[in-house]
């Protein structure tokens, strides 16, 4: 009926279209319509067919299943009477005995996983079950014998739409087996705080002889190392170092307190190569920035490595940034 | 890490001075014993940051490590990601062809990034900043390789007895 409104509301478009004209055209479409409809009816037949081939083929296959289940259970049965089982039973006592000494925790654990088994053991009793791994078999059974496939194969097989339909149930079968195991719970509560979580607190340590004691400037981020920062006097006038022996205020810095923690690093002297260094660490820490690594000054001064460690005997790594009177670099290269 | 501890830490203010003995008289020798992407930074970032602080770095490449100072590898090394819990990947995934490729374009991007050299730049700058750089010899006769194979950053091609006279005195670390 839609087609014919849509053909009616087309031709209403066009003024030009006659009676009859409009007349043969619905009665083309019509037919039209009526052909696909036959073709569904056929593809709808053939798809019951199938079904109903499927079905007969569960029917048949389900006494062969039973049959094995039985065969199984008379094993058992056998068993039982040649006393094979007594012996179980009696391991089973012991292991109730053994039980007594285990962690009730333990015991809960294994309750849990035996209730899956047996949850699954009666999953793979099912007759849906037992119909699906006859079907499994009667098709390892008719599966073409020939050499193991490369790699290859199987990735060109993974389109075949048989496989994918095999893939498919597999993947249903997964997942009402997942379906039947136990969700774990994501562990809830915190743990107990382990020693390193702890502010770790050093020894005090014997202070400078030359030191003043001065009481702690409160700057933000030196308030966290004061306990093992100290007040030097360096250059004539008194400096703060954090724990780690860098300067505690970067911009308390001068060229004199570079030229004196230049010295006790083992450079006499303080060339302009040295500067243009300490200049850049500076320029690239600012007020507030981590001090550049070794890496950044090389790559972002242009100066090669091995004159780094020239120009820094003690290791370029720190002693840059200490005489730039920096924190300590965060970098790993 | 508890000797550092329980020793007397260095008095502010002072580069040299650690336990009353010069920095240099710190000495660290690292194994590298793995070719893989993964394995070789480690090695490399510490005895780089040991040479940085002025502490003095040994480092001994034997079987797969050698890899790392081969002309032919050393810029082609990819992460060892089959078998491996932390790529974060199933291991069938992982050993198709070409996933330990595409792993290692991504992880040398992100190292990039981050503005950490290559292999090769690291065992550069590890030659310029006096680390000692060496061969194991039994591994290179058992790989047929000759120095001719190894990156010139190599100083010497020596054998386990000779590493052990390299590294007296120092801290080992075995990667």
């Amino acid at each position: 009926m839609r087609t014919v409104d849509v053909l009616d509301h087309g031709e209403a478009e066009a003024p030009d279209a006659t009676g009859p004209d409009r007349d043969r055209d619905r009665d083309a479409d019509l037919r039209r319509i009526e052909q696909k409809l036959d073709r569904l009816a056929e593809v709808v037949a053939t798809l019951d067919g199938r079904r109903r081939e499927m079905e007969e083929l569960v029917t048949d296959l389900a006494p062969t299943v039973n049959g094995v289940l039985a065969m199984a259970i008379r094993r058992l049965d056998h068993l039982e009477r040649t006393g094979a089982l007594a012996l179980a039973r009696e391991s089973a006592a012991a292991l109730e005995n053994a039980a007594a000494t285990v962690d009730p925790s333990d015991l809960r654990e294994l309750g849990a996983s035996a209730g899956s088994a047996v949850r699954t053991l009666r999953a793979v009793a099912a007759p849906e079950t037992a119909a699906l791994a006859g079907l499994a078999v009667e098709a390892i059974r008719s599966a073409r014998k020939g050499p193991p496939p490369r790699w290859r194969d199987l990735l060109r097989a993974r389109r075949e739409p048989a496989v994918r339909r095999g893939l498919a149930a597999l993947i249903g079968v997964l997942r009402g087996l997942g379906g039947l195991l136990p969700e774990r719970s994501p562990a809830t509560g915190t743990a107990p705080g382990r020693a390193h979580d702890r502010p770790m607190t050093w020894a005090p340590t014997t202070p400078a002889v030359e030191a003043p004691s001065r009481p702690l400037a409160t700057t933000p981020g030196t308030a966290a190392r004061a306990t093992g920062a100290s007040t030097l006097t360096v250059a004539g006038v008194p400096v703060q170092f954090d724990s780690e022996g860098f300067m505690a205020d970067r911009s308390a810095w001068t060229p004199d307190i570079a030229a004196a923690l230049a010295a006790e690093a083992g450079i006499s002297v303080l060339t302009d190569r040295h500067r243009e260094v300490l200049e850049f660490c500076r320029t690239d820490a600012g007020a507030d920035g981590p001090a550049p690594g070794l890496r950044r000054i090389t790559s972002r001064l242009g100066v090669p490595a091995r004159e780094m460690y020239a120009l820094f005997p003690g290791g370029p790594g720190l002693a840059a940034a200490r005489i730039a009177g920096l924190p300590k670099p965060k970098s790993c290269v | 890490m508890t000797t550092t501890m329980s020793q007397p830490r260095p008095a502010p203010g002072s580069l040299l001075a650690r336990d009353g003995q010069p920095a240099s008289a710190r000495k660290i020798a690292i194994i590298c014993s793995k070719g893989t992407l993964d394995m070789a930074y480690p090695g490399l970032v510490l005895a780089n940051a040991a040479r940085m602080m002025g502490i003095d770095a040994v480092l001994f490449f034997t079987f797969w490590g050698l890899d790392i100072i081969r002309e032919k590898t050393i810029d082609h090394l990819q992460p060892g990601i089959v078998g491996n819990p932390a790529a974060h990947m199933p291991t069938m995934l992982a050993g198709l062809p070409g996933m330990s490729a595409l792993a290692g374009r991504m992880m040398k991007k992100k190292i990039a990034a981050i503005d950490v050299p290559t292999i090769r730049e690291m065992m550069e700058t590890l030659d310029e900043a006096g680390a000692e750089i060496y061969g194991c010899q039994m591994a290179m006769e058992m790989m047929d390789l000759t120095r001719g194979d190894l990156i010139p950053q190599v100083h010497d091609v020596i054998t386990a007895m000779d590493y052990f006279g390299k590294s007296e005195g120092a801290q080992t670390i075995f990667i």
